[in-house]
């Protein structure tokens, strides 16, 4: 079995492309979040190896989700994802615990075994 | 020449020069607070009376005074707020006739106000009117210790002064609306870049991730599944298709290219095509207008179409432009319910604010159940 993940999103179109996508790179999509609070959730219950979070969600944003996450016990790997132009990201990205940032639509095995 | 001559003509004098001197004043911008204070101190002088004060008619029937003036030890009576406008007091009578209006003698006068202003230590006083745009915004009032202590040509020295407040009042309050005009003009164009952003952002940008997901999904799959690949290349086409249709869509609420490239009647045309209430072109003028004319009157109609369909309840609704020698003029008419306002906030006020700052005027009528007019008549630039 692949690498466990959480994608966490809200938009429902982003994620449902990025399930089929990973899956059919060898990933194992176990959940969905389309908020913060969900994220916690998830992560808690479902305890993936992986959550790719993307930046800008209603309510706290990716940092606070990805720092809520690297606080949790059993902590997933954390990538930060976004749409956003990537200069002006990379520049802002906090000590939040995320390993790093692939904007999303070079996401890609690839993409995340590099910030693995 | 007399002596009498010379002292009446060395006070018109006096009076052309304090009245200039409220006029520049008055021209410098100042604050009304500080033309009425000098208004006050004018009056005094050239009147030769012992106090003066400049007060506004509130629409709840009180009065606020605004500004005060007197000699040394005379009385006056004092700024204050929620000062009533009962009695035969001078400043009552002008709030119900809008004529100057004296009182000789206010020695047993009944009433809250003619008792205060007893109080205050006054026993005559002249008021004139002060009117702004049309309303009575307030009066001028010059006073006295003394009964019967004014000439009778008093009035009418009086409501000279009360013209300059009127004008400082009405430069002032324009000032005022120019301002507000233009903040909102600056605020409405910060808002749009952001929609348009989070339209990009949440529309087409979402569809050309989602495509290069699809295309990675397909490019994975292309040697292990090629029937599923092929199959997700129709997919891909389609996020392609709708993303393209997203961006024109933006596009034409960014500027509709059918205007420049066919002309308002064209543009409107398509828009009263799209209305979902009935629309009706009744009028279009023969030849093209300015650019910026065109344009105005576009986003005009399209505004007024949407505030037709979503808050007017109408079945059918009129749109007419007419070009008049050195104007333009687009009406908008729908059988509705009315009630519309101009309120801030509201796209009619942005709507207000781009046809005034073309130079133009804008007249909403929309009493309930008379149905909504929206017209817009601008001037032509000159050529």
């Amino acid at each position: 079995m692949g690498i466990s993940v959480l994608v966490v999103d809200d938009h429902a179109g982003f994620r449902s492309c990025a399930r089929r996508l990973l899956q059919a790179q060898g990933f194992d999509v176990v959940g969905e979040a389309a908020d913060c609070p969900s994220a916690v959730a998830c992560a808690r219950e479902l305890g993936p190896e992986l959550a790719l979070v993307d930046v800008y969600l209603p309510g706290a944003d990716g940092f606070e989700v990805s720092a809520r996450l690297a606080a949790l016990e059993k902590p997933p790997a954390i990538v930060l994802i976004s749409s956003h132009d990537p200069a002006e990201l990379e520049a802002m990205i906090p000590p939040s615990g995320a390993r790093g940032f692939i904007p999303k639509e070079l996401l890609s095995r690839e993409t995340i075994e590099a910030l693995l | 020449m007399t002596t009498a001559m010379v002292a009446r003509l060395s006070a018109i004098a006096e009076e052309q020069a304090a009245l200039h001197r409220v006029a520049t004043l008055v021209a410098s911008g100042a604050e009304p607070s500080q033309v009425f204070e000098r208004v006050c101190v004018e009056v005094g002088a050239v009147l030769g009376v012992k106090s003066t004060n400049v007060t506004r008619f509130e629409s709840d029937g009180t009065q606020t005074v605004l500004a005060g003036w007197s000699m040394p030890g005379a009385p006056v009576f004092p700024v204050s707020v929620g000062v009533p406008l009962d009695g035969d007091a001078a400043v009552a009578k002008v709030s119900r006739s809008g004529r100057a209006e004296r009182v000789d003698d206010y020695a047993g006068m009944e009433g809250v106000l003619p008792g205060r202003v007893r109080a205050a230590g006054i026993a005559s006083a002249v008021a004139a009117p002060i009117k702004v745009g049309g309303r009575l915004w307030g009066a001028m009032v010059a006073s006295s210790g003394e009964p019967y202590s004014f000439p009778s040509d008093t009035e009418s020295r009086v409501a000279g002064f009360a013209q300059l407040v009127a004008g400082a009042l009405a430069s002032a309050d324009a000032r005022e609306k120019l301002a507000a005009s233009r903040a909102r003009i600056v605020e409405a164009g910060y808002a749009e870049r952001k929609r348009l952003e989070r339209n990009l952002h949440d529309g087409a940008q979402q569809r050309l991730v989602s495509l290069a997901l699809v295309l990675g999904e397909i490019t994975t799959k292309l040697d292990s599944d090629p029937a599923a690949a092929r199959g997700l290349l129709g997919a891909a086409r389609e996020e392609l298709a709708l993303a393209l249709e997203e961006l024109r869509e933006l596009g034409r609420g960014i500027h509709p290219s059918i205007l420049g490239e066919h002309g308002l009647s064209s543009a409107l045309e398509m828009l009263t095509a799209r209305s979902p209430v009935m629309a009706e072109i009744t009028a279009l003028p023969r030849t093209r207008l300015p650019e910026s004319i065109e344009a105005a009157v576009y986003y005009l109609v399209a505004e007024a179409l949407t505030n037709v369909a979503r808050h007017s309840a109408a079945t059918h609704v009129t749109v007419a432009v007419t070009r008049f020698e050195n104007r333009a003029r687009a009406e908008i008419r729908d059988n509705g319910v009315g009630g519309a306002r101009l309120g801030a906030g509201s796209g009619l006020r942005g709507l207000a604010d781009r046809v005034e700052a073309l130079g133009g005027r804008f007249v909403l009528r929309s009493r309930r159940g008379t149905g909504t007019l929206v017209i817009a008549d601008m001037p032509l630039p000159r050529t």
